[in-house]
């Protein structure tokens, strides 16, 4: 016990003879709070600085991820709108026709004018399928816009066409596709039992689109003129003929149009692929007159029919199976027709029109 | 030991108050604080300037760094302490000082003249100078924050970064020889 305060004596003893003066206490305190007070009002304007941003960025982000998951979402649904082809009365429609768009914009311009044709084949394939349905009047106002589309898109690819590569010839050819001479339905293709039971004719592609609705036809003859330079066809024409000796270069790209052709074809009517793939090249070209198709790949052509092989690129006119045929220079003509109309309506000679398809036909399904 | 632990839970609760920004707090803080930096300063360096800005520098220093504080981490008395002593080896560093203080006569004279007019703290003070001279490093350490400071030990291992079995064991030697020094004259 003894110890204990003296040890608390001692303790006492040691505090004091270490004070500090109190002068120098007062004088310290006071430069410590002011120290003090300053540091406080420095952090709060810059934590409050540093809140407000950090709160601003916080939302920048939450928008951004927010916009961000919005975007994938539209663009994948677009992607599979798209992809699955979703018809006019799917509510995905819209994020199709939105991952068209977004393709032709980021679409390299050689490739537009082929990509515009093509959507334009799928707004003619969506009309088809509005106009062949039970409800075809309550899909009315829809056919009327999707017709107006495909002609902005038939328009829109012919002027692509002409500012990209295809001039001249190439660009004719083109626009042959789309503007062809126009002619009516054939009665006897309709008939023809070589199509199985349904009408050929109930069903359209862009070039007998163009050509059954004569406005249409006048409008693109009109926009080929334009850029072509050669005068519009006459819609009129009964007289017109697919001039002999023409060539008819089909483009690489057309096959997407003949592939939907070929495949609804050889769904509905089983046609053997001659016979299909020649139908599904006459519509999609727009002739009434037999095609002959001859196919090659890389380069390579081999001759489906008994007529010589044309040279590339162009194309030479024959007679059909049922009539004679010209010679591979291409002189009209001169057998029976097989087809009528075709005689009557190409002035002459079972006139048809010798296509070489830059394709093989094992990529086209067949 | 339980008054020291309870003056260092207090003094837990003023450095949160003063890092929330009571400037009340800041203020007790300050003057529970200071008696015991001065006279640890003071007693290590023996030159009661260098203790003074020593001891401002702790308390700028503890406006700067009370934010980085952290409650779990361990008391308020225990990181204060380490950022003190950190100062001081700062000190030692720049100044190239040996760690103890020689205890310059004159210039201890000349500060028990001017500061100590009291004779009676200048005697207490020059045993304690002759005191200190007498303990090795570690023991002045540990002489300095049990007996100045009145940490506890738990903290005082803390701070030395030594266990407390070794310091209590220390701290025996050091009352063996308080008692030889100032048992007599108590």
């Amino acid at each position: 016990m003894k110890w204990f305060k003296k040890t608390k004596k001692l303790r006492r003893e040691i505090t004091e003879s270490l004070m500090p003066d109190r002068r120098f206490a007062e004088g310290a305190k006071r430069r410590f709070l002011s120290s003090y007070d300053a540091h406080q009002s420095f952090r709060r304007e810059g934590v409050g600085f540093l809140e407000k941003r950090r709160e601003a960025w916080g939302t920048v982000w939450k928008v951004v991820g927010a916009g961000a998951a919005a975007f994938g979402i539209v663009a994948a649904t677009s992607v599979y709108a798209d992809v699955r082809n979703v018809a006019p009365t799917n509510m995905l429609y819209p994020l199709k026709r939105l991952a068209e768009n977004v393709s032709l914009a980021v679409a390299p311009a050689s490739v537009k004018p082929a990509l515009e044709l093509s959507f334009a084949a799928r707004r003619a394939q969506e009309i088809n399928a509005l106009t062949a349905s039970p409800d075809a009047a309550a899909y009315a106002p829809l056919v009327a816009n999707l017709t107006s589309n495909m002609d902005s898109e038939v328009s829109s690819s012919i002027v692509a066409a002409a500012h990209v590569h295809l001039k001249g010839e190439a660009l004719s050819s083109f626009c042959s596709i789309v503007s062809p001479a126009p002619m009516s339905v054939s009665s006897t293709m309709e008939s023809s039992s070589d199509h199985g039971g349904r009408g050929y004719g109930d069903e359209i592609s862009i070039g007998e689109r163009l050509r059954v609705n004569q406005t249409l036809s006048a409008a693109a003859s009109a926009d080929c003129a334009a850029v072509t330079g050669a005068e519009a066809a006459s819609a009129d024409s009964a007289s017109s003929s697919v001039p002999s000796n023409a060539s008819v270069s089909i483009p690489a790209d057309f096959h997407d149009k003949i592939q939907i052709r070929i495949k609804e074809d050889h769904y509905v009517h089983g046609d053997t692929s001659e016979n299909m793939l020649s139908t599904a090249t006459s519509t999609a070209i727009g002739t009434e007159a037999p095609v002959f198709v001859d196919t090659y790949a890389s380069g390579t052509m081999t001759s489906s029919t008994e007529n010589p092989a044309p040279s590339l690129p162009s194309a030479s006119v024959y007679g059909n199976d049922n009539g004679g045929r010209s010679g591979a220079d291409g002189s009209d003509g001169d057998g029976g027709n097989g087809n009528g109309n075709a005689n009557a309506r190409n002035g002459g000679g079972g006139t048809g029109v010798t296509v070489t398809l830059p394709i093989a036909t094992s990529s086209i399904g067949l | 030991m339980e008054r020291t632990i309870l003056t260092a839970d207090r003094l837990t609760k003023l450095a949160l108050r003063m890092k929330r920004g009571d400037r009340k707090a800041a203020g007790e803080l300050y003057d529970e604080l200071l008696p015991k930096v001065y006279g640890f300063l003071f007693a290590r360096t023996g030159k009661k300037e260098v203790a003074e800005d020593l001891a401002q520098d702790i308390f700028l220093k503890l406006v700067e760094k009370v934010e980085t504080f952290n409650k779990g981490r361990g008391r308020f008395t225990v990181w204060f302490w380490q950022m003190a002593r950190n100062v001081l080896i700062d000190y030692y560093r720049e100044k190239k000082a040996a760690p103890f203080s020689s205890f310059e006569d004159d210039v201890v004279e000349g500060m028990a003249v001017t500061e100590m007019p009291n004779v009676e703290e200048r005697i207490r003070y020059g045993k304690l100078k002759d005191f200190l001279a007498t303990l090795q490093y570690e023991e002045r350490e540990l002489f300095e924050l049990r007996y100045v400071v009145e940490m506890p030990y738990k903290d005082i291992a803390v701070v030395l970064a030594k266990s407390e079995g070794s310091l209590r064991v220390a701290a025996l030697r050091v009352k063996e020889k308080v008692r030889k020094e100032f048992g007599d004259a108590a």
